[in-house]
């Protein structure tokens, strides 16, 4: 009793002692202790692997001076894993894991990890702390990659002047989402740290938040993507604290709306638009010349721009099974206050060979005008791309549904 | 030939004065014919090639052959002597009505798991449907889901097209639509009924129901005289595969009602022909059917995965217990709704098997472990003489699971309604050893 009681003893500290010790013993992990609860496991990838015959033509038109080549490029190949498991309170975390292989041209090295995150979900909620897709659009646009679309379908790094897409594409994020009707409507609020790099392009350390966005969207889920006329829609803003002396804040503003024109499901057109207006840094400030000037990644998106974009896209899939895929993008950017705008056209057919593996060609014409021309020393440029794409998804240990099954979205929630 | 087995077992001044394995020892001891169509372990310990060949000769007999045997019998009730009636004769006044419908509903199957399951109005398993022998019944089916589904009265001698079987026997029942069945409920036993369109998803998870055809005359009631009556439905779930399976038909059906709409659904996407020629002309023409390696591996899966195992609906800890009194008889229909066999196993007693696929034995077996197949039914006679709390339960007990945990699963127990004032040992909920 006394030894028990008595914390101030000597003896009494050694049982003291002694209880902290078998305290941690018991705090160690030990296979032995309590049943083992398997993550649900996802693998995704996509192996992707073009032949590009690109063709420039340069401001000299008169001379019509060309630049041809020929390479095969892998970028935006990727693969991902996913964990996730359920909690003792019946909601869900897990983590990402991925990464993808850049353009050579980038000086990002072999590979890029996109995703290092980890995530917390319930019914209505989603929370994601790390890196990942940092959400800086409206909709996705059938490209092979989505860098074919990088000037027109992005709101661009205010932060860097890198010559990448990743830059503007993946960044460090505090996410917060809330769902309604089993995903179809949501809400994203988020700071994030988007990559920080010098003038000449090279990565710096600076993590600090250095941005915040906001967006609400319609989507119908995967299963029922068909049912609907209206398949996306959404609307949002991206501030990034640039700190710049014309101004501290770039903001740009969001909206799509994609359709299905055709509920055919074997036969399915779709019509999607998104509009990107960057407010730019105020051009009657004084500004460094790097961030005023078109010619550079930054410049382009320190700068005061208006960017559209539409897709019409064609599916066929007789007997349910995606086979065929004809689409169309167009692009169109103007810079405000400068005479400078360019134009893109990306036609693509994919015909899918098996389940998930794609043969596939896109054509791409892309024009400048105005001063872009003398800027980037490129009026023209053609692109022809022959590619395969290898992908796949493969789920294990499956023991939970998703948000958005159509399950759980019609027939009550199961937690 | 009748030997007075009956009056030995349950008789209740024997049963208010003692009980237990010596008496029942000498009640199955009555005659050398009892003894071997008990067949069990008490009365034939060595299993002599003797015992065992006369046993088989017993099981062969197909009259009343080998000890216990059954009163007089109805005339005519297990056989047809008659062609099956067809709906048309049908007398419209006595006609039984009954509406059924299916649903997708969430389940709990145990405290904190619940999951997705086809319901018939609602109920895991469906509602027990009982009929009088040669009754007409007409079954107004309506789909409440937005899949297609059939009900199969299994083990029921029916006109064809009544016999629920899709594509076979009728175009199975689309969304929001109605079917009428109707049928004579012969011949008379434990039967059940069942979804017969995709039917390892929907049968098993979970449109099965008991459905039970009284006889005028019941001979396991003449001779066993038992007072109450247990429907135990066995279910097996492989619940992940379920829900998997169930979002992809969902969403395939979906999109399927919608070419029906427009009538474009084609034979190759719903991949159901009109004949074997145009089936061979679709493939001639370069397409691939569903069931081919590069459409279908069932994402990975080769088999279900059974994770969660039932009875009537609900696993161990909240199956619902057997009671039973002293001294008094209790008949159990054990149905499998299930597509695993399970093998049933009461302690502390030897029970008769009276009946299979609802057809009555023409002697009743004596054993401890009944296995009840997918489709089987079995009806058993417990006699209660030796009162406890007595576990009943599948004896594959992997099956004795939820999600892998023992105890659990197909588990339940036959309790004395007089151990509430017995001073002893009194079962815990046990959810892991
Ligand atoms: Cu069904």
């Amino acid at each position: 009793m006394k030894e028990r009681s008595g914390f101030s003893s000597g003896g009494g500290k050694r049982v003291w002692l002694a209880h902290i010790a078998a305290w941690l013993l018991c705090m160690m992990p030990s296979p032995t202790m309590g049943q083992e609860s398997s993550a649900r496991l996802t693998l995704a990838g996509t192996g992707m692997v073009s032949l590009n015959l690109n063709r420039s033509i340069d401001q000299d038109s008169e001379a019509e001076a060309s630049n041809q080549s020929i390479v095969s490029d892998f970028s935006d190949s990727f693969l991902l894993l996913r964990l996730d498991r359920q909690l003792y309170t019946n909601h869900r975390a897990g983590m990402l894991l991925g990464f993808v292989f850049p353009d050579a041209e980038t000086d990002l090295g072999e590979v890029f990890y996109n995703q290092i995150n980890v995530f917390y979900d319930t019914r209505a909620f989603r929370g994601t702390l790390g890196r990942t897709r940092l959400e800086n659009f409206a909709l996705e646009f059938p490209t092979l990659r989505e860098e074919d679309l990088l000037e027109y379908a992005f709101v661009l790094n205010g932060f860097s002047n890198a010559d990448n897409s990743e830059f503007s594409r993946y960044g460090n994020v505090a996410r917060a989402e809330l769902f309604g009707s089993g995903g179809r409507f949501h809400a994203r609020g988020q700071a994030s740290n988007w990559t920080v790099t010098d003038v000449a392009g090279e990565r710096l350390n600076d993590f600090e938040v250095n941005s915040t966005s906001g967006f609400l969207g319609y989507r119908l889920p995967q299963g029922i993507r068909y049912s609907g006329v209206i398949r996306e829609a959404g609307i949002g803003f991206h501030s990034q604290k640039v700190d710049l002396p014309g101004g501290n804040w770039l903001t740009g503003f969001s909206a799509g709306l994609a359709i299905n024109l055709s509920r055919n499901p074997l036969r399915n057109v779709e019509l999607r638009g998104q509009v990107i207006h960057s407010r730019g840094i105020d051009a009657g400030a004084p500004v460094d010349a790097v961030a005023t000037t078109l010619g550079t990644p930054l410049g382009r998106a320190l700068s005061r721009s208006t960017a559209l974009v539409a897709s019409l896209r064609l599916l066929r899939r007789p007997y349910q099974l995606d086979r065929l895929q004809v689409a169309t993008t167009v692009g169109y950017k103007t810079f405000s206050g400068v005479d400078a705008s360019r134009f893109t056209v990306v036609p693509n057919v994919f015909f899918q060979l098996g389940q998930g593996v794609d043969l596939g060609v896109q054509y791409q014409y892309e024009s400048l005008s105005g001063s872009l021309v003398e800027l980037l020393g490129l009026r023209r440029s053609h692109s022809i791309k022959f590619v395969l794409v290898f992908s796949f998804q493969s789920m294990f240990n499956d023991y939970f549904g998703d948000r958005d099954d159509i399950l759980n979205l019609e027939h009550g929630y199961i937690s | 030939m009748r030997l007075p087995i009956k009056s030995a077992c349950v008789d209740e001044s024997r049963g208010e004065t003692t009980y237990g394995r010596r008496e029942f020892l000498q009640a199955g001891a009555f005659g050398v014919a009892g003894a071997v169509v008990a067949g069990g372990p008490l009365n034939t310990p060595d299993g002599s090639a003797e015992v065992l060949a006369r046993e088989a000769e017993a099981k062969a007999s197909a009259t009343h052959g080998g000890g216990r045997a059954w009163p007089d019998r109805p005339e005519g009730w297990w056989r047809h002597q008659d062609a099956v009636l067809p709906p048309s004769e049908a007398p419209a006044q006595e006609l039984r009505e009954v509406e059924l419908d299916i649903q997708i509903i969430k389940h709990e199957i145990v405290p904190g798991y619940s999951f997705h399951v086809l319901a018939f109005n609602g109920q895991v398993p469906g509602p027990e449907l009982r009929f009088r022998e040669g009754e007409w019944v007409k079954v107004y089916f309506t789909n409440r889901t937005e899949l297609m589904h059939t009900i199969h009265w299994h083990g029921v001698d029916l006109q064809y097209e009544n016999d629920g079987v899709p594509y076979t026997t009728q175009h199975p029942v689309m969304p929001n639509a109605t079917f009428e069945y109707t049928f004579q409920a012969i011949p008379a036993g434990t039967r059940l009924y069942h979804c017969h369109f995709g039917t390892p998803l929907h049968m098993q998870h979970a449109m099965h129901g008991a459905l039970i055809i009284e006889p005028e005359r019941d001979p396991i009631k003449e001779e066993f005289g038992y007072t109450r009556d247990y429907t135990l439905v066995l279910e097996s779930f492989a619940t992940n595969d379920a829900r998997d399976d169930l979002n992809f038909m969902l969403e395939r059906m979906k999109q399927r009602m919608w070419l029906m709409k427009e009538g474009a659904l084609d034979e190759e996407t719903l991949a159901v022909f009109e004949s074997k020629e145009t089936f061979l002309a679709a493939i001639d023409r370069g397409w691939d059917p569903p069931y081919l390696p590069n459409r279908n591996q069932k994402r990975e899966r080769a088999a279900q995965n059974y994770n969660f195992f039932a009875i009537n609906g609900k696993a161990y800890p909240l199956t619902a217990p057997i009671m039973i009194r002293r001294g008094e008889t209790i008949r159990v229909r054990l149905i499998n709704g299930g597509g695993l066999t399970h093998h049933m196993h009461l302690h502390g007693h030897q029970f008769w098997q009276v009946a299979e696929d609802g057809n009555v034995l023409s002697s009743p077996l004596q054993i401890n472990t009944i296995s009840v197949g997918p489709g089987k039914t079995a009806d058993i006679i417990i006699e209660g003489y030796n009162p406890g709390y007595w576990t009943f339960h599948d004896h594959d007990t992997s099956r004795v699971t939820n999600n892998g945990m023992y105890p659990g699963g197909m588990l339940t127990m036959l309790v004395y309604e007089e151990m509430d004032d017995y001073d002893g040992y009194h079962p815990k909920i046990a959810l892991d050893e």
